[in-house]
């Protein structure tokens, strides 16, 4: 009996020793290995959301700066546009302008000139009238009333 | 005007005085005797014949001119016309 039993508890012990503790060692390096490694990739899946997140970040960033330039593109070529237009409505204006005043001034010159000749006839016609019509004794009255009228002046 | 005609020295003025007609001589006299009076010389009154003064008296000495006649009349009328403003009228 007592054989047996020294026998189980030295088997027992060699097994501990020589088996258990090392299988378990083994495994509890094993164990703890995997759990680092779980860590190791938790931490790496975290990493990449992260970037992952930074990249939306920028791409959104990025969209938002184009959406901007094309914005400010189409605003600059609108007011350029507008101006152009500007010049072009003026410079009609002008011309029109210009147009009309030339008119105007011809218009007042052909006026200027009919008026003009129309004084120079009327007062050729009115002397020749005149030369024609005045008898011999009218001439003799003027000239008469004439010297009286050099006798009583100033 | 007449005074126009005073020359200061004593010698006798030559005017001549342009009519359409040729002037009576009493009216050479009498205007020879005005002029004497008014400007205080001597006048030797010379009758020049124009056509052209239409009718009165044009007097002319030493290069200045008093114009009685039609002639300048019209002249005045014209110039007064010409600067006058030519306005539209409705027609």
């Amino acid at each position: 009996m007592l054989v047996v039993l020294l026998s189980v508890l030295v088997l027992y012990l060699m097994y501990r020793k020589f088996l258990y503790i090392p299988v378990n060692n083994l495994l509890q390096a094993r164990k703890g290995r995997i759990a680092s490694e779980i860590n190791g990739a938790k931490a790496l899946k975290e990493e990449a959301e992260l970037l992952r997140i930074q990249q939306e970040k920028i791409l959104e960033q990025a969209k938002i700066e184009a959406q901007e330039t094309i914005e400010n593109a189409k605003m600059f070529s609108e007011r350029m546009k507008e101006s152009i237009l500007e010049d072009a409505k003026k410079t009609a204006r002008d011309i029109i302008t210009k147009a009309s005043s030339d008119a105007e001034r011809e218009k007042r010159v052909a006026m200027e000139e009919v008026k003009k000749q129309s004084v120079e006839l009327a007062v050729l016609i009115a002397s020749k009238i005149l030369e024609e019509n005045i008898s011999i004794e009218k001439h003799n009255m003027l000239i008469s009333d004439f010297i009286d009228e050099v006798g009583i002046s100033q | 005007m007449i005074s126009l005609k005073n020359k200061d020295n004593k010698y006798p003025q030559n005017i001549v005085a342009v009519t359409a007609v040729p002037m009576k001589q009493e009216h050479i006299d009498k205007l020879a005797k005005v002029l004497e009076n008014k400007l205080g010389i001597k006048v030797v009154l010379i009758n020049e014949v124009d056509k052209k003064v239409i009718a009165g008296v044009l007097l002319k000495s030493e290069g200045k001119i008093f114009d009685g006649t039609f002639r300048g009349e019209l002249k005045s009328m014209k110039r007064t016309l010409m600067d006058a403003q030519l306005h539209e009228t409705e027609v």
